[in-house]
């Protein structure tokens, strides 16, 4: 009998919780992009970037974050990753 | 009709949602539990990623796999662009050429692992012998020096071939008015390679760059044949320290945690690294 998620990958809350969160902000940058078309442009890095680009960065950042809060704080108030994680992500978009 | 062109896209889209998303969902989940051979599995939350970047032998092996990246860069990309210009342009010599440079990319990884192991096995091998020749003792399994060298000798060998036919396509394709002007001009040598050669290769650079990069930061057969990691933990890189915990250790959440660490930090370097590239080559255009 086939079941679906299958079993055999295990499934967890907070992979489900961070498929959909990705998921969700594809579909809502390219809603954004439908409605308000972005072009690419120079911010802080000497480079152009595109919403989209600036949005990865943003992604990385928080990736980087959370290594390191692992790291140096253990899971100690590891929620604050996710609050740095959305500052940094909001903080690429307007600034990078 | 509009739809057309996603209906061609949908089979490419079904076989990377098999090949590569499915694994690494698979994985991800993997990661925040605790799976032992014949237990249950139960959910460890961060402690398997708590547990990993905590890890001495973790930090240990990325230290080294960022060494040994940086001397396979360093060394491979100026080589393999020198012999890229060195090659000939025609006639029967590019064939000679593009054939022996093609032989050592045509050999499988592990094989490559063996050959260099018969050359520096201290019974057998003739790396022991010439260097015995002029009295120095040499032994992979016993000097960490040894062992490394070896191990980026054996890249090098490998893999410069590599850089050199992606270097020689792209020297190829620059016009050959480009550097009829140059001589016009009365452009020295090395001003042609930097404002001529260099900006017109900078495409083929990052991709060679990136690749070698990736690829080096993945180089798993060829050291675990070679040295098997050692001796102790000097030849140690992240593959072999993740495949040691997964497969060897029985700890798949932690090989998991690992493997996910280990795919962002590629994801990261490669990004840096590309928008380092592009940008420099943009200033070396503006330079021009």
């Amino acid at each position: 009998m086939l079941s679906f998620p299958p079993e055999w990958m295990q499934w967890t809350l907070p992979t489900v919780l961070f498929l959909g969160f990705i998921a969700a902000m594809l579909v809502g940058l390219t809603l954004w992009d439908i409605k308000d078309p972005g072009w690419a442009r120079q911010g802080l890095l000497p480079i152009d970037t595109t919403r989209g680009d600036r949005v990865f960065m943003g992604l990385l950042l928080t990736g980087c974050t959370f290594c390191l809060w692992m790291l140096f704080f253990s899971q100690t108030a590891v929620w604050g990753v996710l609050l740095v994680g959305a500052v940094l992500v909001a903080g690429s978009i307007s600034f990078l | 009709m509009k739809q057309r062109p996603w209906l061609f896209l949908l089979p490419a889209l079904l076989l990377v949602s098999i090949s590569a998303f499915i694994p690494l969902m698979t994985v991800m989940n993997y990661s925040q539990l605790t799976l032992l051979p014949g237990t249950q599995p139960y959910f460890a939350g961060l402690e398997n990623f708590v547990a990993i970047l905590q890890d001495p032998a973790f930090q240990g092996a990325l230290g080294r796999q960022f060494l040994f990246s940086f001397l396979v860069l360093i060394t491979e990309i100026p080589l393999g662009l020198a012999l890229a210009l060195c090659m000939p342009k025609d006639g029967p010599g590019v064939g000679v050429s593009l054939v022996l440079l093609g032989i050592p990319l045509l050999i499988p990884w592990n094989v490559v692992g063996i050959i260099w192991r018969v050359f520096t096995r201290s019974d057998i091998g003739v790396l022991p012998e010439v260097f015995d020749w002029v009295g120095v003792t040499y032994n992979v399994s016993q000097f960490t020096g040894d062992a490394w060298w070896t191990v980026l000798a054996m890249d090098i060998w490998h893999w410069t071939p590599l850089v050199v036919l992606i270097c020689y396509a792209g020297l190829q394709a620059i016009p050959e008015e480009f550097y009829m002007a140059a001589k016009i001009d009365r452009a020295s040598p090395w001003k042609t390679f930097r404002y001529v050669t260099l900006p017109n290769l900078r495409g083929v650079l990052i991709i060679a760059v990136l690749l070698r990069l990736m690829d080096s930061f993945k180089i798993y057969a060829e050291p675990f044949v070679l040295t098997g990691g050692g001796p102790g933990s000097a030849t140690t890189f992240l593959s072999t320290y993740t495949s040691r915990m997964a497969i060897g250790g029985f700890q798949m959440g932690r090989g998991a945690a690992t493997s996910l660490i280990y795919f962002f930090i590629v994801i990261l370097l490669s990004f840096v690294v590309y928008i380092i590239m592009l940008n420099l080559g943009q200033g070396a255009g503006n330079d021009s």
